[in-house]
């Protein structure tokens, strides 16, 4: 046991200097173990324990004393070296300068190493705050800064439609559309559309990869050829040519192992098989939309005219060389005007006062794919610059404490000859040392933070497979280290800067000259690292509620214990009538399951998806596919969501019938029946009563002449276009009509099941279902209704955490900060203190003394910060969902907030102050 | 310029006028006053003589020992065995520390009769009554 004792005494006893552990020899370890058996005798086993704590304290309390005494008188030694070893050679020229840098540096490390508390405090704190700034802008630079993926990507455009009396800001581009502007235009050296969806692949096992219809000229707009193979032809977007596809790179390797003998082999392309022609380069996508099999956009030119109506289509130019945006823009207004004549149709792209206002635009597809995101990401990389300015101020005041700590050195090296530049340069190298030390740790913890940020939240951002470190985010790092560099070693420069004589004059005596500019320089770097915290954290809590008023938007539905997963229906396989059949037994499998309390099945799932704005003819609205008046203006009205669902759909989402009733069975084989919400009553029916009233698809489905459909009830409005949107109008119709009637049935559904089953034991069931109706159907986007709404509000949840981290971060530093200067203010002002207390001065009154003075320095950065607040909080009014920028309550609660972290940290150095023994100060002053 | 430095750093590090002895150097120096002893010598005798209350821990004690080595109060010696590698170091006071150690001694004296006069303390000998 003893020899077990020593042994772990001896490891302990490594904390000492090694020249004591020699001096005291082993009577040392006799010592200690003499003491453990004493614990051990006096209180046994619990003496084991607190002996080993009274040992390991005792070595630790003695280490500490022993390496300060050393420090001091060592750093007196080697300064005195440095300064007498460059007696001789103080002369100007390269090489001595070059050589005192060696110098300076070897002396830096030196001192630093002899303080790692200090050392490594400094170098994380600044680490934390360059690796933030590092992360965020690598997401700015690789989101904004850096151009899209293609050769001259400036000059590519987007190219989208408009319609004003609808709403729609950017709508997509008709087929005719399309070619007549294709065709007409003076600015664009070539135009190509496209279209997303998503196939069936009939790969092992079955998948489901997004897929682009392109025509043949898009591939070539954007510059970008096939890595293998060839390019789509005029001949491959005839209606009746052989189905061919472009594989991406990604999907090469992945499905089909990245085989070079793809080409010109068939694949199944929602069961058709379709020859591969070509694989794209790695990377390649458009507009974000990770587009993995691309395939050619068939465009019947036969019946062209037929397809004004359907807007489907995104358009990309490529401008001449020479034309600027705002050439093109120009000629398209020339275009626009021509239009309406060229082409004698009422519905073309025109401008114009009346409600056929149909014109164009033209934007930089760069702008269009980033979007939103712009000015999010600079609140981001604004917000996380404050926190290393704040970071900045704490190091500042842990260097002038240093600082003034070394005015003795300083003081000594002047006299021993050394210029005011000869020291700046000491101290610049300091910061540069401290700062490079801590750029590499930052880019360590901006390269871990990165890949948590985006494995955490991926769909938040656009473009984020090209975020990465490059030279610019490298150089950025440098820069950012050295101006820090820079920083720290001249704010204490400024505390020496007030005379080096008069530094002379105080290192010998006691005196406080000096110590009132001093503490106005600390005093003003707490109300900046105050002011700050106060504006993130308005920034913050503005984020948080407005993130709370999107949670608790009401969204029309009941999600609890709601989950969804989406089948689709490759045409080939299954026509109109199959599908219905498929949904019925589908819908029939996963109602037998455990605990399944409905099912039912949409086209679309709320809360956030694409608009179909389909034209819809309203009985008592006369339009023109009414009989026609000859001078009538008026366009088919429009409806944002045509909803397709199966019986019980209204019960299943729980969605409450306002008026009139429901979808019942013999609705199944009844007449053509709808119902509607009451965004669209609010609209169509202000002055009539909607039930009863008839309606119909604005435009006929192939040859098949719709039928009217009548109302039967009104649900309430339920969130389509997003949970922050208003809503849109919205009629529901049944897929058993639609099939019976229209011979139409979407080939997508989203099933939706209500069941007390918790998800992960419904999930494998679902696929279980599926496989055992057709084992060849990928399921896709199986979820629980709760995560489909956590994913609508991705980004705001992205940037609501990431500025609360980075508030949460300013308020600490601030805090610590706001501790720090008082600790010290207590320090300084030890000996008022002790006299104070001699003359009476109760704890209560130093108490005040010293917490009034924090609390005046936090009041003032607060209101600062209130004050920037007003003034910058505006930049957010785009991300903010019903909270204003000036928004009193959360001013309020940050107020509060901020007075209470600065009363904690101000409390804990006056409490210390209330301690002081007057007769100790009085004793050693 | 070396001159001046040799002012500049003696007047730094000029011995203050005698403060009272820490109580632990004065106990460290009690139990040297009759004897050689080594550093585990010295922390037993300082136990048992206040009865256990005043307890040493080793990396202290020897940083003390070396302190008041160095402030010339004791002063190493060759202990009652030949010294050999694993042998413990003993030590003796000096003259100097006699001396600090009576002073000590006499201050603490000084204290307990102004605690006698007033009746702080009853005289030695007198019972608990």
């Amino acid at each position: 046991m003893p020899s077990v004792s020593r042994a772990c005494y001896r490891v302990v006893a490594r904390i000492l200097p090694r020249d004591f552990r020699d001096a005291a020899g082993p009577g040392l370890e006799d010592a200690a173990l003499a003491c453990l058996a004493r614990e051990r005798e006096h209180l046994g086993v619990i003496g084991i324990v607190t002996g080993w704590v009274r040992i390991i304290a005792d070595t630790i309390h003695t280490s500490h004393a022993l390496w300060r005494a050393r420090d001091e008188a060592e750093d007196e030694r080697a300064f005195v070296a440095l300064e007498l070893e460059d007696l001789p050679n103080r002369q100007r020229g390269v090489e001595a300068l070059m050589d005192g840098l060696r110098k300076d540096l070897r002396y830096t490390l030196r001192s630093l190493f002899r303080q790692p508390g200090f050392t490594l405090v400094t170098i994380l704190t600044l680490a934390l705050g360059i690796g933030a700034n590092t992360a965020v802008f690598s997401v700015v630079n690789g989101v904004v800064l850096r151009p899209l993926g293609y050769p001259e990507a400036e000059r590519l455009m987007f190219i989208t439609s408009q319609f004003p009396s609808l709403g729609f800001d950017q709508f997509w581009v008709s087929p005719p559309e399309f070619i007549e502007y294709r065709d007409r235009n003076q600015s664009f050296e070539s135009i190509g559309a496209y279209a997303t969806s998503a196939v069936n692949l009939g790969s092992d096992p079955p998948s489901r990869p997004v897929s682009a219809q392109v025509s043949p000229e898009l591939m070539p707009t954007l510059g970008v050829a096939p890595l293998m193979g060839r390019g789509f032809t005029a001949e491959d977007a005839i209606p009746s040519a052989p189905p061919v596809a472009i594989l991406s790179w990604e999907l090469w390797q992945r499905s089909f192992g990245g085989r070079a003998d793809i080409l010109e082999k068939d694949v199944e392309v929602n069961n058709r098989a379709t020859r591969v022609v070509g694989v794209m380069p790695p990377g390649f996508d458009i507009h974000d939309q990770k587009v993995e099999i691309w395939g050619p956009l068939t465009i019947d030119t036969q019946t062209l005219q037929n397809q004004r109506g359907s807007h489907f289509l995104y358009l990309v130019g490529r401008l001449k060389k020479g034309v600027s945006l705002e050439q093109a823009r120009a000629d398209l207004e020339v275009r626009l005007a021509a239009w309406p004549e060229e082409v004698p149709n009422t519905h073309v792209p025109r401008r114009s006062k009346l409600r056929n206002n149909h014109p164009m635009r033209i934007d930089p597809l760069k702008d269009d794919v980033i979007g939103s995101v712009k000015t999010a990401l600079v609140v981001l990389q604004a917000a996380v610059g404050f926190v290393l300015l704040i970071a900045c101020a704490n190091l500042a005041n842990l260097l002038i404490a240093r600082a003034d700590s070394r005015s003795r050195e300083y003081t000594l090296r002047t006299a021993l000859g050394a210029s005011r530049w000869r020291l700046m340069r000491q101290l610049v190298t300091e910061g540069l040392v401290l700062a490079v030390a801590a750029a590499t740790v930052g880019i360590g913890l901006a390269v871990g933070g990165l890949r948590l940020l985006l494995s955490v939240n991926p769909n938040a951002l656009p473009r984020t497979a090209e975020v990465g470190l490059d030279w610019r985010v490298l150089g950025f790092t440098l820069i950012m280290a050295i101006v820090t560099g820079f920083v720290f070693g001249l704010v204490p420069l400024m505390h020496i800067g007030r005379g080096l004589s008069q530094a002379m004059k105080d290192a010998g005596s006691r005196s406080a000259t000096g110590g009132a500019a001093r503490a106005r320089l600390r005093s003003g770097l707490v109300i900046v690292e105050v002011a700050l915290a106060v504006l993130l954290v308005v920034g913050a809590g503005l984020l948080i509620r407005s993130f709370y008023n999107l949670m608790k938007v009401d969204m029309g539905f009941d999600r609890t214990s709601l989950s969804t997963f989406s089948v689709v229906l490759p045409g080939a396989k299954y026509p109109t009538e199959r599908r219905v059949a498929f949904y019925q037994q589908l819908s029939d499998k996963l109602r037998a399951l455990p605990g399944v309390e409905g099912v039912t099945a949409a086209n679309g799932l709320p809360p956030l998806r694409p608009v179909n704005a389909n034209d819809t003819d309203f009985e008592h609205i006369p339009n023109l596919n009414g009989p026609p008046p000859p001078d009538y203006k008026l366009p088919p009205q429009n409806v944002d969501y045509w909803q397709f669902v199966t019986l019980g759909y209204t019960e299943t989402m729980g969605i409450p019938v306002v008026d009139g009733r429901t979808f019942q069975l013999p609705d199944l084989a009844g007449a053509p029946v709808v119902l509607v919400n009451q965004a669209l009553v609010a609209r169509f029916f202000s002055d009539r009563n909607p039930i009863g009233a008839r309606l119909k698809l604005g435009f006929d489905f192939g040859d098949t002449k719709l039928p009217w459909m009548t109302i039967i009830g009104v649900v309430k409005d339920v969130k389509q276009g997003g949970i922050d949107a208003p809503v849109g109008t919205e009629l529901y119709a049944l897929i058993e009509q639609g099939a019976r009637i229209a011979g139409f049935a979407p080939g997508s559904m989203n099933m939706l099941v209500r069941a007390k089953t918790p998800f992960e034991t419904l999930a494998p069931l679902f696929r279980r279902s599926v496989a055992e109706l057709d084992p060849t159907l990928p399921l896709v986007r199986m979820r629980t209704m709760d995560e489909v709404v956590g994913d609508a509000v991705a980004r705001p949840r992205f940037l609501t955490v990431l500025l609360g981290v980075f508030a949460g971060l300013a308020l600490l530093l601030a805090a610590v900060g706001t501790y720090g200067i008082l600790s010290y203010l207590v320090a300084e002002r030890r000996q008022e203190i002790g006299i104070r207390m001699a003359l009476g001065a109760d704890r209560s009154t130093i108490l005040k003394l010293i917490m009034t003075r924090g609390v005046i320095l936090s009041v003032i950065g607060l209101l600062l910060g209130l004050g920037a607040s007003l003034a910058l909080t505006r930049a957010l009014k785009t991300m903010l969902f019903n909270v204003e920028p000036f928004d009193p309550a959360t001013l309020a609660g940050v107020s509060g907030v901020m007075v209470m972290v600065a009363a904690v940290a101000c409390f804990v150095p006056a409490w210390r102050a209330t301690k002081t023994d007057p007769l100790v100060v009085l004793k050693n002053d | 310029m070396s001159m001046y430095i040799l002012r500049y750093t003696s007047t730094a590090t000029m011995p203050a006028t005698p403060a009272p002895l820490p109580p632990h150097w004065f106990q460290m120096l009690l139990a040297l006053a009759d004897r050689d002893l080594h550093g585990l010598g010295i922390m037993h005798d300082v136990l048992e003589r206040s009865g256990g209350r005043v307890r040493l821990w080793p990396a202290m004690l020897y940083r003390n020992l070396q302190r008041l080595e160095r402030s010339k109060l004791i002063a190493p010696v060759d202990g009652p065995t030949a010294p050999s590698p694993g042998s413990p170091r003993y030590y003796r006071l000096t003259a100097e520390g006699r001396k600090r150690c009576a002073e000590e001694a006499e201050r603490l004296e000084r204290l307990v009769e102004v605690a006698r006069a007033r009746r702080i303390l009853r005289k030695p000998g007198s019972s608990r009554a």
